[in-house]
């Protein structure tokens, strides 16, 4: 599960933090081993971390709160984090239709991100937001088309076979 | 004794065993249906139901279902975007199933006038491909 604290980018542009080492002012930063420790976990415990926040300084509570708003909340740790070219095909698509290659490699990102992120096994069958979120999952095809059919969604979402290029075809 | 019901028989067409189908597209919310009534191509290399047009996606979602995005693989191992919703096999060259009919996976990919018919619901049936004749028979 990728860590919030690997993440070299940020979708949202003003926020200039990357990792927890230069989020620390250098008169709080903490040497002893043990104690830094206590750092690392926090931000790894998705996606709940209010809870946490107490332990934290407050220079370092005060931004993490930053980046939750500008990143819509605590919900946003639920969500894989997505590449700055995801995010372009995705402004890319409010304007103008995406190109076959575009739309499949847009797809392909977010569906290997959602996977990777929520650890989902080979061979199941997931419907995926545009954002990385899972709306359902089945172990067959029809089940899955079953389950979402019909259904109204706030987000437009695709469907992909875990562990696989294709959701269906040629066999 | 072969107590199976003969469906259907019919004889290639261009060398190609083809079939008349109806399929049916519901919405669960409202009720309202859409058919499309299509020769398809009896197609033992397609996993899914059936395979048609994307130009049929309008008709779906005026009944207020909205099909989903996926990756269709393609022969020659390419891959396109295509839509994927769930319907019914509603009737087969003149036999009509009971209702609903068989459900299967319905693609929505490519332009082509024939659509495809594929394993997904060929699995409910015996389908004969008798080549020197040129004739299928499902029962």
């Amino acid at each position: 599960m990728s860590s919030f604290i690997d993440q070299q980018e940020i979708t949202s542009p003003q926020v200039e933090l990357t990792t927890v080492e230069t989020a620390v002012p250098p008169h709080l930063k903490i040497e002893d081993s043990e104690e830094e420790s206590r750092f690392q976990p926090i931000l790894h415990h998705e996606p709940d971390i209010s809870s946490h926040l107490n332990l934290i300084p407050e220079s370092l509570s005060t931004q993490l709160d930053a980046i939750k708003v500008r990143n819509g909340g605590v919900e946003a740790f639920s969500r894989p984090w997505l590449p700055p070219s995801v995010k372009k095909l995705l402004e890319k698509a409010k304007k103008a239709r995406l190109s076959t290659s575009e739309m499949i490699r847009l797809m392909e990102t977010i569906a290997d991100r959602t996977i990777e992120h929520f650890d989902l096994p080979a061979g199941m069958f997931a419907a995926i937001t545009f954002s990385g979120k899972i709306t359902e999952v089945a172990d067959k095809r029809l089940d899955l088309l079953k389950k979402i059919h019909g259904r109204k969604y706030e987000e437009e979402i695709f469907v992909w076979r875990i562990g696989s290029e294709t959701f269906s075809g040629r066999i | 004794m072969n107590s199976r019901r003969r469906i259907l028989e019919e004889h290639y067409i261009r060398g190609r065993p083809y079939v008349k189908g109806k399929i049916v597209i519901v919405n669960p919310e409202t009720g309202r249906q859409t058919t499309i009534e299509r020769d398809f191509w009896v197609d033992t290399g397609f996993d899914g139901g059936f395979h048609v047009a994307e130009a049929h996606l309008s008709d779906i979602r005026l009944i207020g279902v909205n099909p989903p995005l996926g990756t269709v693989g393609l022969a020659g191992g390419d891959r396109r975007p295509g839509y994927y919703c769930y319907a019914f096999l509603q009737q087969i060259g003149n036999y009509e199933f009971p209702a609903p009919g068989i459900e299967a996976m319905l693609v929505l990919q490519g332009a082509s006038r024939h659509g495809l018919l594929g394993l997904q619901i060929l699995k409910h049936f015996i389908a004969k491909f008798d080549g020197p004749n040129e004739v299928l028979t499902i029962t």
